[in-house]
């Protein structure tokens, strides 16, 4: 902070501009009494008039002074003073951080001025940090994103290997096979399913979990198509264990919104769920229909199974992470608890709810709420009123 | 007999698809090695091409960029197969020039019926 004692402030150039004014005007008056003297005292007026005389002199000329002096003086370098500092506002708003104003006016503006440049140079800083920061985190994302492509390419290619050649073998295309080794295949193909499935989850969960918005695209898709689509693969494994599955759909049915492999992923961990718990024999249906949730329009994706079913106090904790309804079950039916949670995250990442109804030992049913499109209100699609219908393809 | 030529860096995925697809009477080349394949395939084209993304070196985008940059790679039909999901992908090999996309892991029997279809599309008996 500069020394103010030097020349003041504002204040005392005011008082000092003032003093000088008054000292000058006595000056004058007294010179202009002194000169009318004799013409004073020769009338009847005497030494009072002359004392009037040098007063109002002396006011005359001092206030004639201190108005030129303040106006041009004191008022025109501070309105510039404080133009200058505006100036300097201006231009670091526009983002020049670098700017400073140099005053010389050894008053208050220059404590101002000093001040403001104290003040923008911690600005400068804090954005510097800010953005050193900001590029630590991209970096840090793209990590993230490699490492995740790398891994999911790491799981997959191997399995890609063990479930084609399995595939080969097991179909008979490399030579006839012994009943034994026939059985054996069998096993490593169901296995590799099984890996399969949860190396999917953890590559999706990975992926669901970076916040970089790489994200992918969503796009308005059918349903009933899915949901046929995903009972179609699974129907080796139902017929395996006897079960049987059945698809019940509308022949019309809303779009959807969203990612169709996310929701694919979804539906098939809770039809795999459902195929788990659900013993040789038993049923299992998935149904498609049109439902409102609330005041919002949408489809909604039951799976019923016949299942041993779910205690009361754990439908709520079933979509919890690495949730399992008890320890037993990890060693019975496998699994990471990975699944459920999965859909969980899904769905709400898609606007939509899941939940799940059960009675212990009488089977469950799992619940998957999805928003129609239309109804999703998309703002970048204004006509969507009049789509409306032409939305609505026949299943 | 149609020409098969299969490009991926991992052995084990070379030998699966080779045996696979011989097993259906195609005719097939295999490369491990991107810049080896992409002179082959400029050299004497083949009806189809199965390419995978993520190689060392010249990778499938890459390679598949300077197919349809030179004219005699034109007419290949490319059939991606890879480890790589999302759309993003997928849309870029599109772009570039691709006819289709298959996931890892697939089945022998997908892949088959896969490379049948764009066969077709593009004119000629299935198979030989």
């Amino acid at each position: 902070m500069r020394d103010r004692a030097r020349r003041g402030g504002l204040q005392a150039r005011l008082v000092r501009a003032i003093a000088a004014a008054v000292a000058i005007g006595l000056v004058v008056g007294a010179a202009a009494a002194l000169v009318l003297r004799p013409i004073l005292s020769e009338g009847s007026f005497g030494f009072g008039a002359l004392i009037l005389v040098v007063v109002v002199g002396a006011a005359a000329v001092s206030c004639a002074l201190i108005s030129r002096k303040v106006a041009s003086g004191l008022a025109g370098g501070l309105a510039r003073n404080l133009d200058l500092i505006q100036i300097g506002v201006r231009r670091v708003r526009a983002g020049h951080l670098d700017e400073r104003v140099r005053l010389d006016s050894g008053d208050e503006t220059e404590d101002l001025a000093e001040a403001f440049n104290l003040m923008t140079e911690d600005l400068q800083e804090s954005i510097e940090r800010l953005r050193e920061a900001n590029r630590e985190l991209h970096d840090l994302e793209q990590v993230k994103v490699d490492l995740v492509t790398n891994v999911s390419h790491e799981l997959r290619t191997p399995l890609t290997a063990l479930k084609g050649f399995l595939e080969l073998l097991d179909e008979g295309e490399l030579g006839p096979l012994g009943l034994e080794a026939q059985r054996a295949i069998s096993v490593c193909r169901r296995n590799v399913d099984r890996l399969n499935l949860r190396v999917e989850d953890l590559v999706a969960l990975s992926q669901m979990e970076q916040s970089w918005p790489d994200q992918p695209e969503t796009e308005p898709f059918d349903l009933v198509q899915l949901v046929s689509m995903v009972a179609e693969i699974y129907e080796m494994r139902t017929r395996a264990k006897e079960i049987r599955l059945s698809v019940e759909a509308p022949n019309e049915i809303p779009l959807v919104a969203g990612n169709e492999e996310q929701i694919e992923r979804a539906v098939i961990n809770l039809l795999d769920n459902a195929v788990k718990f659900t013993p040789n024999g038993g049923e299992i249906v998935l149904a498609v229909e049109e439902c409102d949730h609330g005041d919002r329009e949408g489809v909604l994706i039951r799976v019923v199974d016949s299942g041993i079913g779910i205690p009361g106090n754990e439908l709520v904790r079933v979509f919890d992470r690495f949730h399992q309804v008890d320890p037993s079950v990890r060693r019975r039916f496998g699994g990471m608890g990975l699944g459920l949670s999965l859909v969980n995250h899904i769905v709400e990442s898609h606007h939509g709810v899941v939940w799940a109804e059960s009675g212990d030992g009488a089977g469950s049913t799992f619940f998957l709420w999805l928003p129609s499109w239309s109804a999703d209100g998309d703002a970048a699609n204004g006509e969507k009123d009049v789509e409306d219908e032409s939305r609505r393809r026949p299943a | 007999m149609k020409r098969i030529y299969i490009v991926d860096d991992e052995p084990d995925m070379v030998e699966l698809l080779a045996t696979v697809l011989k097993g259906e009477g195609f005719e097939v080349e295999t490369y491990t090695d991107g810049r080896a394949a992409l002179a082959r395939v400029l050299d004497e084209p083949p009806e189809l091409l199965l390419l995978d993304l993520m190689m060392p070196d010249l990778d499938g985008f890459e390679l598949l960029k300077l197919l349809r940059l030179d004219a005699r790679g034109r007419e290949v039909v490319v059939l991606v197969v890879s480890a790589r999901t999302g759309h993003r992908a997928q849309l870029e090999t599109l772009q570039l020039g691709a006819n289709a996309y298959i996931y890892k892991p697939f089945s022998p029997r997908e892949l088959v019926a896969q490379v049948r279809q764009l066969l077709a599309e593009r004119g000629g008996s299935q198979g030989d």
